[in-house]
């Protein structure tokens, strides 16, 4: 079973023939599938019961199952592989697709959890920014940032931003950065992607050199404070499982976990 | 509507299914509750929702949804 380029047609076409009642999948592609098909970026894995649907990302794959029989294993790419798993916690578990994905060379990687708060359009509370943090204004600001990021972060879970992207982050002020007065060092960074009024804190860290001065916290009042003031109303996060730091400053905030968590797979 | 309001609700408690009108434009229901919320349809109305319509403008409210069920049991 060989891996195989898809057209979007193709994707529409193999998708549904492997999608039935009882079918486990976790294919989140939905809209993203059209344009990556037309970059080219989009190949299947096919079975008899199962199909693999694997994304080329920058520098490894991610994989989208539809698995129907987990007796039937199936060859993963060359390379590196991801997968994330979401679900709800209290509901049924995961253990037939991880089970299934470890069989296939996979291995348990990361276990990430969703948090979101919700501010009313006349919530004044949080105007706590100070100057401490501005927009990046600069490409050069905006690739420290995520050069911090792919430090501090695993490079293939969550999500790995492409230097091509940098210039359209740039223009849209999504990054935030502290930056020492005295040494002009990016102490640390925050970087947001906006869906509507909601506003997801797609990653924020400080430097070691930097760290318990508080600057965590000033590129979070950042973050809200900014985004409130232009119209966000709501705001998510996914934070690692076993970050209890970091949990306790977001919930400190006010923000709750939606119950949502995703567990990652990797094949190195 | 009732029933899929219940539906909805369960997935995602923390939305106002009834009033909110841009549950995919504003970023309230991304792809994961997509997915979560058609398995569900798919067993609680008996319907099967092909790929091909999981257009943004079909989950952009409760409206919108219902629609999509009603038309798939008419075919």
């Amino acid at each position: 079973m060989k891996e195989s380029r898809l057209s979007y047609p193709d994707y529409l076409s193999v998708a549904d023939s492997f999608n039935h009642k009882g079918t486990i999948s976790n294919d989140y592609l939905t809209h993203r599938a059209e344009k990556l098909a037309q970059g080219g970026k989009l190949s299947a894995v096919i079975g008899k019961d199962n199909l693999f649907i694997i994304e080329d990302k920058d520098g490894f794959k991610q994989l989208y199952f539809y698995l129907n029989n987990p007796q039937e294993i199936l060859a993963l790419p060359e390379g590196v592989i991801t997968a994330e798993i979401l679900f709800r916690a209290g509901s049924v578990g995961i253990e037939t697709e991880t089970d299934y994905l470890k069989q296939c060379g996979m291995q348990l990687h990361i276990l990430r959890d969703n948090y979101s708060m919700t501010l009313k359009t006349d919530d004044s509370g949080f105007s706590r920014y100070d100057d401490a943090v501005r927009d990046a204004e600069s490409i050069e600001e905006v690739a420290c940032s995520f050069d911090l990021f792919n430090r501090v972060f695993d490079r293939y879970t969550g999500d790995y931003v492409a230097p091509s992207f940098y210039p359209a982050i740039l223009e849209a002020k999504d990054i935030g950065v502290a930056i020492d007065k005295e040494t002009g060092r990016l102490m640390g960074a925050v970087h947001r992607s906006l869906e509507g009024k909601t506003v997801n804190l797609s990653h924020i860290a400080v430097d070691s050199d930097f760290r318990s001065r508080g600057i965590g916290k000033k590129l979070l009042d950042y973050f809200i404070d900014n985004n409130h003031r232009l119209g966000a109303s709501r705001f998510t996060l996914w934070v690692q499982n076993l970050n209890v730091i970091a949990k306790k400053m977001y919930e400190d905030y006010g923000f709750k976990y939606t119950n949502r968590s995703s567990q990652s797979l990797i094949k190195k | 509507m009732e029933k899929l309001l219940e539906l909805l609700q369960s997935v995602r408690p923390d939305i106002d299914f009834e009033n909110e009108k841009s549950l995919i434009d504003d970023g309230i229901l991304d792809s994961f509750d997509i997915v979560s919320i058609i398995s569900e349809i798919d067993d609680v109305f008996d319907v099967q929702i092909r790929i091909a319509e999981l257009d943004p403008d079909n989950f952009n409210s409760i409206e919108s949804i219902q629609a999509l069920i009603d038309s798939l049991k008419k075919a």
